[in-house]
Order: structure tokens, then sequence, then C-alpha cells
């Protein structure tokens, strides 16, 4: 009693057929994957991870999602909706390894995606939030809002618009978007950057609050819990209050045992309190599962003050073959590089060259840290004058970050504008007595100096 | 958004969800971390995440409804440290829409707090957990459920109770030993004066003696419970119908259907409220007529002020839906992924308005609803026949008026009323509803999505004993008249889709031939859990020593993924 009987076999319409059954295809793949990820139960290694401190994350899920959607693209290869989560598949592969080879895999399967469907929202926020990781600003924000367009609904494009438009320095337009994303959907993507946006602004007690919101907001994903306790814990830091911050990062590695930026948090923290030798073997185990330039340089910061120069030296050209390998796969890493010479000027290149990489990054995004990496380069070249400018232009939010004061004061200071170096020296060591093991020391040493006249 | 979401047609946000913002790594290059932040895009939520809804007369107790609503899809038995609970910050409403006009007149509000009786542990219990005020059980809940009604003259409301306990979690037999005592212990009633009255007490226990006696009373429940849902979740598997020979079933491989919800739990959220004080001569709307009720829940969350002027904290801010359920497959079946979000957001009332705005969304709206995408899927993969069908295209028309699929737009948007004579099984018998009955269709009825139940149809007029498949096998009682926890939605739907209520609904143009509805399933026919005969009727939640969800993701995960 076969039920074969009944189903009459339809005459063959190949180009409309595939067509529906491609776009149906890849959204029930989509779900069955997602529910693939729900399913999931928690890796032993997770668990074993709190136990003991060392042992290896577990093999990712994305791996096999990945595999499992190249799989079916050789079997469906029309199917837009695949390309699209292939490459959103590759996005997370690079936040979870650094890796960003995958950025180009993500861009070659997004573009077809775009080919085959050109007006699709969730696409274009992909390529946005592509273009944003590689720091193409001006591409992601466009990609945002050409999503938006498609769907006005949509609190995903606002998102990439948000972050397009504050990385590109559009700070007014930015609180716009941000307001207009939290009143569409509050959570924890539209709260943590309702907290980003404030803390630029200055409002610190308001960042903490959105940002413990964001968290408690929750998600379907460990990391995200992760990710938005370490950035309380980075406030909480950045802002004098290392002990409340180390609470922070370990309750982010509850959530998630394997957690990178929350280890780099409890290393820095380490770093700070002048434990030189925890901080090194922290930030070891840090690069080696993740080397990304920002705990590379400060693993070489802790070994320059820790009195092993060979060893920095490792590590301060470790950068240079990174940023190489970044600029391979697109990314934009000139602001980074600029502020890394500016600390250590004529490291990499000449300082005059690092100057003008400065002078280029904030033409094309003149946001207060390109303003503000400008001025420490000028700042080291000793043009004090045009510093100065770029400096006030980088507060010009009132932004609470201890760098951006230390900035000034040390070119008030050379400026001999006593006042203002004491002033904005002061505000720095207010704001965070530990803000850097290479310049705290400096602006306490500087601001001494100062009283004693 | 039902659980559905996270295996059909997924939800553009899910979806990004778990490939882009589940990553928090640092974005690659950062130096200062403030060079470039990479916050997560899209956060599922679960807590806000409304899986199912209910709505049935109670069986028990039939001058009552009974409304059930369900929260964190996929809610694994195991847990610690961090146990699943409500969320404090999100605003859990029950809406009903007593006359048809598509906006809630009376509304439900629930509001959770966490506390925590010795903040230095993190744990959630320091011992076993004897009762519900046992002094080892150190993180609990407790909730307020708010009554506010809402008229042309005005809007009132009321506080029906304050400070409930919502049970511990299963943890297991060391914890939790006896849990179903613990779940007994937090159903509570809130004795009412007079029909459509004030509270005037409450307690908590199944046995616990009422505080005057009397029918107006309102039970209440929220908690930890099984997820009474059930279904083959190979059916995304492009329709696949496990248990059947190919090209419905697999031709290879495990073809045997499984509940792919068995041994997961839910948060869920139940009320009962009396009959009387929802329609009727004395009702808190005053004298309603109209016996049927329009169901939907939503979740909301709070916005704020991005920049205060005056720097200091500001988080005042609307409420804002981010999540609504109504129908059981709304968000799936019919919303195109490019409307999910604006549906996530709209009130009923912007139903109508949307579905006649015209070209691009309101456009993609008709069409969802009138030529639905799981009937071509239907009709393309399986050779189905379609009401209403353009030629052999399986495209049923839209463009022109009422030329597409009226009876998903009635089952969906406005409520049933036969076209035909329609026979229901009865307690005393078959007996032929005429053509024109009104099964759950008020007079002039606004259409907008949610679930409507007729609380006229009841008793000796159900089917003797449920029937899974409601009213497409006879049961006046069942989806879509309401939604029972026994409905087998899932079959219900594709039979629908395949038209199997057409004939009933619209005409007889087109003639549904039964030997489908043998096909039309997917064979996963009752939830893992027998339900219980009392309020809430949800089956008490599996433990986390369970060894159920193991066997789910032996059988069902490593067959797909790997």
């Amino acid at each position: 009693m076969s039920s074969l009987s009944v189903w009459r076999v339809k005459s063959w319409r190949p180009v409309r057929r595939w067509g529906l059954v491609a776009a149906v295809l890849g959204g029930l793949l989509a779900g069955t994957w997602l529910m693939a990820r729900f399913v999931r139960p928690p890796a032993a290694t997770d668990t074993a991870a709190l136990v003991y401190g060392d042992a290896a994350p577990a093999a990712p899920q994305i791996d096999a999602t990945i595999a499992s959607l190249q799989t079916h693209l050789s079997t469906y290869p029309d199917d837009a909706r695949s390309y699209t989560l292939l490459g959103a598949a590759y996005l997370q592969k690079v936040r979870e390894s650094g890796d960003p080879a995958y950025y180009t895999k993500a861009g070659a399967v997004l573009h077809e995606a775009l080919r085959r469907q050109p007006a699709d929202a969730d696409t274009l926020t992909t390529l946005g939030v592509l273009a944003l990781a590689r720091h193409q600003f001006s591409d992601g924000l466009s990609y945002g809002q050409q999503a938006y367009a498609v769907n006005a609904y949509s609190p995903r494009a606002l998102g990439v618009i948000f972050d397009g438009q504050t990385e590109l320095g559009q700070y007014a337009a930015a609180a716009q978007t941000i307001q207009k994303m939290v009143n569409t959907r509050p959570d924890m993507s539209s709260y943590s950057r309702v907290s980003y946006a404030r803390e630029l602004h200055g409002d610190v007690a308001g960042a903490l609050q959105a940002m413990r919101l964001a968290a408690q907001a929750g998600s379907g994903e460990a990391e995200n819990t992760a990710w938005t306790l370490t950035q309380v814990g980075n406030l909480l830091w950045q802002h004098g209050d290392p002990a409340g911050a180390r609470a922070e990062y370990q309750s982010a590695l509850v959530a998630m045992p394997s957690n990178i930026p929350a280890r780099a948090g409890l290393a820095r923290n380490l770093a700070a309190s002048g434990d030189l030798q925890g901080a090194i073997a922290a930030y070891n185990k840090i690069v080696a599962i993740m080397p990304l330039s920002e705990y590379v340089i400060a693993l070489g910061d802790c070994y320059a003050l820790d009195g092993q120069p060979a060893a920095a030296a490792r590590q301060y050209a470790l950068v240079k073959v990174l940023s190489q390998l970044q600029q391979a796969n697109g990314v934009d890493v000139d602001l980074e590089i600029a502020l890394f010479e500016a600390d250590h000027p004529g490291r990499l290149e000449p300082l005059a060259d690092t100057v003008a990489k400065a002078r280029q990054v904030y033409a094309r995004r003149p946001t207060i840290y390109a303003a503000d990496a400008l001025a420490w380069a000028q700042y080291q070249s000793g043009d004090y004058a045009e510093a100065r400018s770029y400096s006030e232009t980088a507060l010009r939010l009132k932004t609470r970050d201890a760098l951006l004061y230390f900035h000034a004061g040390m070119i008030a200071f050379h400026l001999s504008d006593t006042a203002a170096a004491r002033l904005d020296l002061g505000q720095a060591l207010g704001i965070n007595p530990e803000f850097s093991i290479l310049w705290a020391p400096v602006a306490q040493q500087t601001l001494s100096s100062l009283s004693a006249q | 958004m039902s659980k559905f979401i996270a295996s059909w047609l997924v939800s553009a946000g899910l979806l990004l969800a778990f490939l882009v913002a589940a990553a928090v790594g640092p974005a690659p290059l950062s130096v200062a971390a403030s060079s470039h932040r990479e916050a997560p895009l899209i956060s599922s939520d679960p807590q806000a995440d409304n899986t199912d809804v209910y709505a049935f007369v109670s069986p028990d107790r039939q001058d009552s409804v009974t409304l059930i609503g369900d929260w964190i899809p996929f809610e694994a038995p195991y847990g610690g440290p961090n146990y699943f609970k409500f969320a404090d910050e999100v605003l859990y409403e029950m809406h009903l829409d007593t006359i048809g006009d598509a906006k809630s007149h009376v509304t439900y509000q629930f509001r959770f707090t966490t506390h925590t009786r010795n903040p230095n542990t993190f744990l959630y219990n320091t011992g076993t957990i004897h009762s519900l005020t046992d002094a080892n059980w150190n993180v609990y809940q407790t909730y307020t459920v708010t009554e506010i009604v809402s008229t042309t003259a005005a809007m009132t409301t009321t506080v029906l109770a304050s400070d409930l306990l919502s049970p511990p979690v299963n943890i297991g037999s060391k914890s939790t030993p006896n849990y179903y005592a613990l779940g007994d212990a937090a159903t509570c009633i809130v004795s009412i004066s007079g029909v459509s009255g004030g509270p005037t007490g409450s307690a908590c226990g199944q046995h616990a003696t009422m505080l005057g006696a009397g029918s107006n009373n309102i039970k209440v429940f929220a908690g930890q419970r099984d997820d009474p849902f059930f279904v083959d979740l190979q059916v995304f598997d492009l329709l696949t119908l496990r248990g059947q020979a190919p090209p419905i079933g697999y031709s290879s491989g495990n073809n045997i259907p499984l509940d792919g919800l068995k041994g997961f739990n839910v948060h869920s959220i139940a009320l009962q409220i009396p009959i009387s004080r929802l329609t009727g001569s004395n009702s808190l709307t005053g004298n309603n007529p109209n016996p049927i009720i329009g169901v939907w829940m939503t979740s909301s969350r709070q916005s704020m002020r991005v920049l205060s002027a005056l720097g200091g904290v500001a988080n005042s801010g609307p409420m804002v839906q981010v999540s609504r359920l109504g129908m059981p497959l709304t968000n799936e079946l019919v919303m195109p992924l490019a409307l999910k979000d604006a549906f996530n957001g709209l009130a009923p009332e912007g139903d109508l308005p949307l579905y006649t705005s015209g070209p691009g969304a309101g456009d993609l709206f008709k069409k969802s609803v009138e030529n639905p995408e799981l009937g071509r899927l239907l009709c393309s993969l399986y050779g189905v026949p379609l009401p209403r069908e353009v030629g052999s295209t399986c495209n049923t028309g839209y463009t022109t008026p009422d030329t597409g699929r009226s009876d998903i737009f009635a089952i969906f948007l406005t409520g049933m009323k036969t076209a035909a004579p329609f026979t229901i099984n009865t307690a005393t018998g078959p007996v032929q509803l005429p053509s024109g009955f009104d099964i759950n269709q008020p007079t002039g009825v606004v259409p907008a999505d949610m679930l409507r139940l007729n609380t006229g149809i009841k008793g000796n007029t159900c089917s003797p004993t449920p029937n899974r498949l409601g009213i497409l096998g006879g049961d006046a009682c069942g989806f879509p008249n309401g939604r029972r926890l026994a409905d087998d939605v899932v079959d219900i739907e594709l039979q629908a889709v395949g038209g199997a209520a057409w004939q009933a609904l619209v005409d007889n143009t087109f003639s549904f031939n039964p030997a489908y509805a043998n096909a039309l399933t997917d064979r996963v026919n009752s939830n893992d859990a027998a339900f219980d005969a009392v309020f809430p009727y949800v089956a008490a939640p599996h433990a986390g020593q369970d060894p159920h969800f193991a066997d789910i993701y032996n059988s069902w995960f490593s067959l797909f993924v790997y």
C-alpha cells in the first residue's frame, strides 16, 4: 500500500522549479543547521577547561557547519541562500580563529549569493559585516545602507550602519542610528552598541549600565555573553577598577572557559599590577591560540619592561608579519600600525612614513582615534603644534579615555603649557592610574616634575 | 516566534545570530580596544523567544479557558551553574481580543524578579530543595501578574497577585527530588470577587484551600515544564516525512520518525480564566455577546535614550515588542524572511494595513498568505494538487482580489465560517454543521493573525476523545479553533495547506483527496511526555540527569550534520 500512487510526478520545469526549491532548500538547510546548533550538547572540553586551565579548546562546531554547507553547495550550486550562510560561517571562523584567509573566502561566496539574489538584505548585511571586519568602513556603511533600503525593519542593517558611521567618525549620525536600532529591537546587539556610543561621548556610567543590560539580555551563544561581560570588564579596567574588571573577566570565563578576550583582560590586569612574569606567561598562551597584533604587542611590551629586549623585538617583528598577512586578505590595518609605530617610533619604518600614513588614515576615516594616532605620531616627530590641534580634535567628544588625555598632556608639556599639561596628565591618571604599562609611569613622572616646579 | 523558526524558514535575524554574531573575538588587528568594536550583530534572545501559544476551554473546568505560553526554545534539561529562567527585564504579555477588532482588550502581564539569598555564592542551591521556601534554594524567581482592561472609555490596571514563586528547575534527584510536588506547590489560585471583580487574595499549592469558594477564581503557574510541542524535525530537510517511502521519506539512512523535541524543556506561563470574565453579560469589558476570543502573546524589552543631555544614566524608554506569536506557524509558513523582522514588532492591528499597503511589503505579505510557499513546495516536490492552482504552475493567484488561498486567509487571519455542510463528531454521535456555521470568526472581524477560540464550543460538542487533527479530524474543539496541547499542528497545517479545509471553508471547485491525509504527516503524533489532567496541564520538566536528550543528539544530530 504504497502512497506513491497518489504522487503524480509533475512534468519537469527545471528553471522555475529549482529556483523555488533552491530558495527553500537554503532556508531549510539553514534551519536544520540551526537545529544542529541548538542540539549540540556542550563539548566535554569546555567543562574540562574550567578545571584544567590549559585544556585545548574543543573542535569547533563551525568547521562542521562549513563542511556541510560546502557539501550542499557542490550538489546545489545555485542555492543563493546557502552561499550567504557559508559567507557568514566563514566570518564566524575568522572570529574564532583569527585567520584572515577566511575573509577572502567569505567575500567570494557572498558575491556568488549577491549575483543570484541582488536585493537580499541578509547578503548585503553580511557583506557589510565583512567589509567592517576588514576595516573597509565606507564599504561597510554602504552595504548596511543598501540592506536597510531593502528591509527597513532590520535591526541588523542598522547595526552595520552604526558600526560604519562610528568608525568613519560620523558620531552624530551614529547616535541617531543606534537610537533607531534600539527602538527597533532592544537586545544584546543594540544594548552593546548603545554602550559604545555612550562611552565615546564620555558617559561611562551609562556605557556600563547598557553593557550590563546587554550581558543580561543574553543570547543563544555563550561567546556573546562572554564578549559582553568582557566589555564590562574592559570598561571597569579602563576607568580604574581592576578588581571589578577581574570579576567580570572571570564571569566571562564561566560562560565560555576558552574565551580569549577575557583571558587577555586578566593578562592585562597582571601586567598593570606589576606581575610581568605572570602576564608574559598568560599572553604567550593567548597568542599561541589567537595571534592578533593587539596581544603580540602587549606581550612585546611586557618583555621590554621585563628587561628582555630580544624577546620584545621578536614580538614587534611579528606585528609586521601579521599586518602583511592581513593586508594580503584585504584588511586595512593602517590605523593599527600607525599607533603601534607612534608608540615604538622607527621600529617598523621611518617615523616620517608613520606620520604620512597616519595622515592618510585620518583623511579616510576622521575618527577621534585616527586623530589621536596622528597627534601622537606628530608628537614623536617633534611637531608639537600640529599634534596639539589633532589632539584637541581627538578629545572633541570628551571621551573619558586616559590615553587621549595622556597624549594631550605630553604635547602640552612640550609646548611648555604647564597648566594644560598638569590638567591633562592629571585627567589621564585620574581616569585610570594604570592606563598603560609603557606610559603610565611617564605620565606619573612628568606630572610629578610639573608639581615640583 | 514558535520554535519552528529555529528550523524551518529561519528568520534573517536568527540566521545571522548563529553565524555572525556568535563570535566574540576582538577585531583582528585591533591594537587599541577602541580601534574597532565588533559587537554581536544579532542576539537570538531565547528568554524573549516565544515558542508556542495554546488556548483551549479547560477540559476539567469548562467554564474557564486556559492560556499557555512557552518561552526559551530547545531548553536542554541539563544546565548549571546558571540555569534557565525567565528574564527580569522582559515584559511577558498575553493579549486577548474579545471583540474582533484586532486590539487587545484584556492583557495579562507577567514580570519576574530574581532573588539571591546568599550573594557570596554563585550556586543555584546549596543543598536539597525540599520545598519552595527551602533555604537551600539560593537563586529563585518571583513574579507578578497584572490584568489590564481596555475599553474605548478607559484603561484599568489591576495587580492580580504579586510575589508568587516560580518553582526551581528540575536539576536532578539530589537537588530536586520529588520534583512533581515542587511544581504542584507553585500552582496558584487568585480568588476573585464576582464575575469581573478584583482579587481578594491568593494561595498556592494544588490542594490549597481556596480563599472563598466559587467559580470566579483565576489559576496561574509560571516555571519550567516539559516542552509540549512535538514534530519530526526532518520535515525541514526538504519536507522529508519519515516513515514513508521515498521520495517523501529518505531512501537511505534513518527513516524512522522521531520527536526532535523529545527530552527538551521550556519555561511556561499558564493562566486559567473564567469565561464569564472575558465574554458574556458581566465581562470585564461590559456586556459582550461575542464568544470568540483572539489570543496572542508578546515579549518586550525596554529601549533607552542613547545620549542623555545631562550625561546621566537614562534608561527610561518605551517597551519595545521583540517577539509576537498567535497562530502557531505564521512566522514560519506564512511570513517570508523579508517580513519576519516587521512581524516581530507589529501589533495585530497593524496586520491589515500592512496587508493592503500595496507593492513591496504589502504584496509580499499578501502573496505569502494567498500563494503560500509551503503549498508551492508540496506541489513541486510531491505533486500535491492545490486549490485555485493556476495551470500547472504550483502557484495560486493573489494579484487580483480573492483569487488565492482564501482558506489560509480565513484560518490565519479571520477565523473560520463553513461554506458547506461539515460533519463533526460529538459525544452524541456525528453532527452536521450547516453551511454558514461560525466556527471561530467574530462578527465584523478585522483580519489579523491570532489564535481564535470559540468559548461556546465545548463539552458534548467536542469529540468524545480529543482528535489530534482537530477540526480536520472532525473535532470542533481542536485547532484551528483554539489550540490544545495535543493538537498536531504540523499535520493539520500540512493538510490544510494541501487543501484539506478548502471545501469546508470556500467552495467546491477543489476536492481534497483523502489519500493525501495518510501522506501529509510527519508521523510524530504525540508528545514524549503525557500531559497532566489538571492545571497547568503541561507535563513536569525533564531532570538534568534525564538521559533522553542524549538519544536525540545521537540519533538525529549525528545523522544530519556528520
